[in-house]
């Protein structure tokens, strides 16, 4: 892996939401990593586990209803310093996203076309007749016909308009791109022509990605790194294979036992109980009541950070020789 | 794969079709535009045995959920039959159907749709019983609740009784969605996509509860587009493509040993979780055509890599393919699968000329429509007459009232009675299962299992071969002392005959 400068860097980011009476829940809780150049990481985890919430916290684009705390550094520049005014810059321009449901989420009376070319003149990278030639070739780019720029939405079959939702992404040459569950709703077939598309892209443009994902085997296929989050917090970060054939946290380790492999043998378990809520606090490790090696200290003490190899790092109280040789 | 219990399948389909029409609008009425229909279903065959789960796998729009949907009659047919527990559904009217939809039931999708919110627990599973005037009191009926609860995973029941189900998670409401099924005993369980909607984590779980209810002897009938699930849960895999089963099997069979180019294609672009296994996706261009407009012969043609021209014209039947390494395992291409036996053979003829091609080695020759059938034709024939003459001959020698002057007569019958064998060995399905069935116990105890890296087609030539040398030798073996009476008799015939007695 390289040593290069990240070009992303999040760092002790926490989300609140404020709920009805008072009562807040704690969504996203101290999430750091880096992101380097050329780099494609993947972010997964159960629903609720605060993995979109996460990226939409980079983008800047939460519901007013949350705050905000902890850094997000673009080239070393903390782009949250003053919310919305340091973000919106960067906002599509360096930073784009791909949404969860993007392709359900073209304007139906707009052509692709406009809306491709909307963020170009807003952003002013490209007007008029530029901006007309440079979506053909976005759209090109992505693997569609530039004499469909005049289509509606409805004219895309729903591969179709997943590529047109990575080409609108691409609109303002971002070097940072974060694609939010980008084949959920999609075949296997189409599921593939995407990711294959996401990896050349990132190859050919140098694109650093974060694709946030619940499914351990596209990670697999399609990142270099991975990051497992559970109860808001990053539980495991690492080289993916590394994660894959050594994982040092049993969420992970158990997330692989209950993800069936095509031509895996061996039995798929679910992982019992649910994630933990939210709104209340948290004591000790938040996978203790599910976990299957959970022993004293995890219900009272809360796990440390702990790196078990360069560039992979857990947190489990099973890491920590502290607390294992302690007998609680 | 699970020995097949003995007692006929729980649901046979045979057939099936299913179109919708498409509407054209009042313009299209006006001006008289075609009528067209959505194939969604054309000809699928299908059986779910007792204490079996079948797995229809497919992308969107290949017809799997209209094919569920027509089997539990939500919609009408348009040809084919459909038989639960061997009466047939497939004409019967609502009324009729009523009591039958006790034994089919029903799982869907998504749970946060499928679940009434108004409705506690107790009241959503309760209902069935109520429509299907069953469980007497409410005491009974409120047993017979408690005890689906705790089928279906929900432990204690009483913690889940009244709760609604915004109160459950994901896997737990789907676990109420079974339990309302699971309350009528029914025989045959129709779930769509059970896990889709759901988080990996709490997937196994449901998947091991249906797993469970097999093996109780509930028969399954499992729609999903996750060909993981299916090979890991599935006794059998049924892949689909435009309305058609392409390629059919136990699943482990199917999963590992793949015939048809597009169960190829689909196995290669599943992720695997090991990061250093990740096989080079095949993946196909385009998308699955629209099932208005199906494409002519095989429909999977113009998105086939290894597509030839006869492909174009010929549809394929599903049949077994030389590469399978079980019977039950049977694939619709006549590229990648062909299979040799006539019998099972639709449009795409193969016979001996093929099957002896296959047996030295040297690939078949596809070559399409009139020339292969002319060929398979000719080396039949001469087969037959070959075979036949040999045994006339035999014939021949055999003393007997027929009378032994009429030599072409006894030819005569040894061509028909060589084709009779040949035919029912090389084409006919007694001979041919017979022969294989031996023959594939041969190579097993050989091998040490089945008869792997061979083609069918080898062992069927093979069979015929062993077979028709067996008979041979058995008639000579029969007939030799007879032949050698003739011999002596032809011998003394000779030595009185008259020429010999000129000088006498």
């Amino acid at each position: 892996m390289s040593r290069r400068e990240p070009i992303l860097s999040v760092e002790d980011l926490h989300v609140w939401f404020d709920l009805s009476a008072g009562n807040e829940l704690h969504a996203v809780q101290g999430v750091s990593f880096d992101l380097r150049p050329g780099e494609r990481m993947g972010l997964v985890g159960e629903s609720g586990c605060g993995k979109t919430t996460t990226i939409l916290a980079m983008m800047g684009l939460l519901p007013s209803s949350a705050s905000v705390a902890g850094s997000v550094s673009l080239d070393g520049e903390n782009i949250m310093a003053r919310g919305e005014d340091t973000v919106s810059p960067h906002r599509w321009k360096d930073i784009a996203m791909v949404f969860q449901g993007a392709m359900n989420a073209f304007n139906p009376v707009k052509t692709i076309g406009s809306q491709i070319v909307e963020p170009m003149e807003l952003h002013g990278t490209a007007t008029g007749k530029a901006a007309r030639g440079q979506t053909r070739e976005l759209l090109e780019l992505v693997g569609i016909s530039g004499d469909r720029v005049n289509n509606y939405p409805h004219e895309f079959s729903g591969g179709m308009r997943q590529r047109a939702a990575i080409a609108l992404a691409l609109a303002c040459e971002p070097r940072v791109l974060l694609a939010d569950e980008p084949t959920t709703a999609l075949d296997v077939m189409v599921q593939a022509q995407i990711l294959e598309l996401l990896v050349r892209l990132t190859r050919d443009l140098g694109l650093s990605m974060i694709l946030v994902t619940h499914d351990l085997p596209v990670v697999a296929q399609v990142c270099d790194r991975a990051a497992v989050m559970y109860a808001g917090e990053i539980v495991e970060m690492g080289a993916m294979s590394s994660i894959y054939h050594d994982p040092r946290h049993p969420y992970t380790r158990m997330l692989f036992g209950a993800t069936p492999d095509l031509l895996g043998d061996a039995e798929v378990i679910s992982i019992p109980g649910a994630p933990p809520r939210l709104d209340r606090e948290i004591v000790g490790c938040p996978f203790a009541p599910r976990c299957d090696s959970a022993f004293a200290p995890c219900s009272t003490v809360a796990p440390r950070r702990i790196e078990t190899s360069p560039g992979h790092e857990a947190v489990c109280h099973l890491n920590d020789h502290v607390v294992v040789k302690e007998p609680a | 794969m699970s020995t097949t219990a003995e007692p006929g399948p729980l649901l046979e389909v045979d057939d099936l079709v299913t179109r919708y029409p498409v509407s054209r609008g009042v313009v299209g009425t006006l001006k008289r535009q075609p009528r067209l229909q959505v194939h969604a279903v054309e000809g699928v065959s299908f059986s779910v045995a007792p204490g079996e789960m079948v797995a229809l796998v497919g992308e969107s729009g290949c017809g799997k959920t209209s094919t569920a949907q027509t089997v539990i009659r939500m919609v009408d047919n348009q040809g084919g039959s459909i038989r639960f527990d061997g009466r047939d559904i497939t004409g019967m009217s609502a009324g009729g159907m009523r009591p039958l939809r006790r034994e089919i039931q029903m799982i869907y999708q998504d749970p946060y749709e499928s679940l009434d919110p108004r409705f506690r627990v107790r009241d959503t599973i309760e209902e069935p019983l109520l429509v299907h005037k069953l469980g007497g009191s409410s005491k009974g009926r409120e047993q017979k609740v408690l005890e689906a609860l705790q089928r279906a995973g929900l432990t204690p029941p009483d913690l889940f009784i009244d709760r609604f189900p915004h109160e459950l998670s994901g896997g737990q409401r789907q676990r109420v969605a079974i339990a309302a099924s699971l309350v009528l005993d029914p025989k045959l369980l129709v779930a769509d996509e059970p896990v889709s909607m759901l988080d990996v984590s709490v997937r196994a779980g449901i998947l091991s509860l249906l797993d469970g209810l097999r093996r109780e002897g509930m028969g399954i009938l499992m729609i999903t587009h996750d060909l993981s699930t299916a090979a890991h849960f599935a006794d059998r895999i049924a892949v689909m493509y435009l309305g058609r089963i392409v390629e059919e099997g136990p699943a482990q069979e199917v999963v590992r040993n793949p015939q048809h180019p597009y169960t190829r294609a689909l196995i290669s672009v599943v992720p695997k979780r090991d990061p250093n296994e990740q096989t080079v996706p095949q993946i196909l261009t385009g998308e699955t055509p629209n099932p208005v407009h199906v494409p002519s012969g095989c429909r999977f043609h113009p998105r086939c890599p290894v597509a030839e021209e006869a492909c174009r014209s010929i549809d394929p039947s599903l049949q077994r393919p030389n590469g399978a390494n079980v019977p039950e395992h049977r694939a619709a291409c006549i590229v990648t699968a062909p299979g040799p036996s006539a019998d099972e053979v639709g449009p795409d003829g193969r016979s001996a000329g093929q099957l002896v091609a296959a047996a030295l080695g040297s690939p078949a020759p596809e070559r399409s429509g009139w020339w292969r059938r002319g060929w398979a034709l000719l080396i039949d024939a001469a087969v037959v007459l070959a075979g036949g003459v040999a045994l006339g001959g035999v014939l021949a020698l055999v003393p007997g009232s027929l009378g032994g002057s009429v030599f072409s007569f006894r030819l005569g019958i040894g061509v028909v009675l060589f084709s009779a064998l040949y035919f029912t060995i090389a084409h006919g399905s007694t001979g041919q299962t017979l022969g294989k069935r031996a023959l594939g116990i041969a190579v097993r105890d050989v091998h040490g299992s089945g008869p792997v890296g061979y083609p069918r087609a080898f062992l069927r030539w093979l069979a015929f071969a062993v077979f028709t040398l067996l008979a041979v030798a058995l008639i000579v073996d029969l007939l030799f002392p007879l032949w050698d009476d003739r011999r002596q008799a032809l011998h003394d015939k000779v030595a009185s005959s008259s020429v010999f007695q000129v000088d006498g």
